[in-house]
């Protein structure tokens, strides 16, 4: 009984690291592992570790090529959806929601607008530049009658330097011409012949290079019979 | 209790918690886990020791220890996403290298008995023959390598891991009474084996 007790006591001493077993243990030559081994564990560490650094960045680049892909998306559109109206440019809203890359200029107001757009081509950027005036050129050039006259009054008040400033003015000023066809031909049916006919002439002395309409040919034909004197 | 031993027990508890610019452990396994390489290489220069000499004591060939501890911190770092501090890191660690080493002995039988411990003691312990401290120690190593692999892992979990019969019984995954008779006859065994010195 008294053996097992002392079995029992040293078994807890042992336990409680309290025991000449457990001393002699630790004078056991101590193994450890080589510095290839070391190296080896290590490098694999090394290796997970980058891995799971890409892994932890792949967002982030997918985050990144996406805002790329917009941004030159955005780049590449027309530059009406990018102008967005402010507070302070008042005229400039309008013209920004306006949907159509090229549509007609008004046709009274023909210097202003154009300068408030050319001012607006400063403002997108200069890689749009070239998006902004093709569209306008290639309007023109559809319509070579209207080029073939301009109006000196239009092209003084935009700048006769600019090449496309005329290609701009010569539909702004060919416009005017139907209107005073018009006029001439309103006169015309006010029975006011003689002032339709000289209104006629003084057009055709303008515009040299202009055939007269076949409607209106016949009022040149017209002789002119001056008006009796009253009484 | 002598400082520089081998083991955990070089660093005494009370040392251990009066160093509080020593990072425990768990908390290096924790920094770790979010992605600091240098909390793995102090948590493998703190432990590297104690499970080599577990593995190469229980498996007695170094070229089989050294693959089991390799695989064993690649278990590691495998398992790191996945790592709670409930346990002590300590018990973790040596948990992945008990699996180790079990699965070692699965996939190869051992290819010779192990020898009878009693037998070999009684032969070194010849009374013409007065060993040494040395000497000793090198029959501990010996009676170590001869005792039945159960017996013998929880002596080496205990004396290399410094782990406790609750921690002991965790890696093993036994019951606390089953680790605690595998320690008691490996203990009674090896007692017996240096002539019942204590």
């Amino acid at each position: 009984m008294s053996h097992l007790d002392q079995d029992d006591r040293d078994f807890d001493a042992y336990l409680q690291n309290d025991h000449a077993l457990s001393d002699l243990y630790r004078e056991l030559p101590q193994e450890h592992p080589s510095a290839e081994l070391d190296r080896r564990v290590l490098e694999h560490v090394g290796e997970t570790k980058t891995g799971s650094r890409l892994r932890r960045w792949t967002p982030y680049f997918g985050i990144a090529a996406t805002a790329l892909l917009a941004i030159g998306l955005a780049r590449l559109m027309p530059p009406a959806q990018q102008v967005l109206p402010t507070a302070s440019e008042p005229g400039r809203s309008e013209s920004a929601q306006a949907p159509a890359p090229a549509p007609p200029a008004p046709q009274t107001a023909a210097p202003a607008p154009r300068t408030q757009e050319h001012n607006e081509t400063d403002s997108v950027p200069k890689a749009l530049q070239h998006l902004n005036a093709k569209a306008p050129a290639s309007t023109y050039r559809a319509d070579p009658d209207r080029a073939a006259v301009g109006s000196m009054q239009a092209l003084e008040s935009i700048g006769q330097s600019s090449a496309s400033g005329q290609l701009f003015n010569r539909q702004d000023t060919s416009s005017e011409t139907p209107d005073e066809l018009a006029r001439i031909r309103a006169l015309l049916a006010s029975n006011k012949t003689a002032e339709a006919r000289t209104a006629l002439l003084q057009w055709r002395d303008s515009h040299p290079h202009r055939s007269v309409p076949p409607d209106l040919r016949a009022l040149l034909e017209t002789p002119i019979i001056p008006a009796k004197p009253a009484g | 209790m002598q400082a520089g031993k081998p083991g955990y027990r070089s660093t005494p508890v009370c040392l251990y918690l009066s160093r509080p610019m020593e990072s425990d452990d768990e908390t290096l396994m924790l920094r770790y886990r979010d992605g600091d390489a240098s909390a793995f290489e102090t948590l493998y220069a703190r432990h590297k020791g104690p499970v080599y000499r577990y593995l190469l004591r229980n498996c007695a060939q170094v070229e089989v220890a050294e693959e089991l501890f390799q695989e064993t911190w690649a278990g590691i770092v495998k398992a790191r996403k996945r790592y709670k501090p409930t346990a002590r890191f300590r018990t973790f660690l040596f948990t992945m290298a008990h699996h180790r080493l079990v699965d070692h002995y699965r996939r190869r039988r051992p290819e010779h008995e192990p020898h009878d411990p009693e037998r070999a003691a009684d032969e070194r312990q010849a009374p013409d023959r007065q060993l040494d401290r040395w000497e000793q120690a090198q029959a501990l190593r010996q009676a170590i390598a001869g005792l039945p692999a159960e017996q013998r892992e929880a002596f080496l979990l205990k004396e290399e891991a410094g782990l406790g019969l609750e921690e002991i019984a965790a890696v093993t995954g036994v019951g606390s009474e089953t680790a605690k008779s595998r320690l008691r006859y490996a203990f009674s065994k090896l007692k017996r084996l240096l002539g019942g010195e204590s």
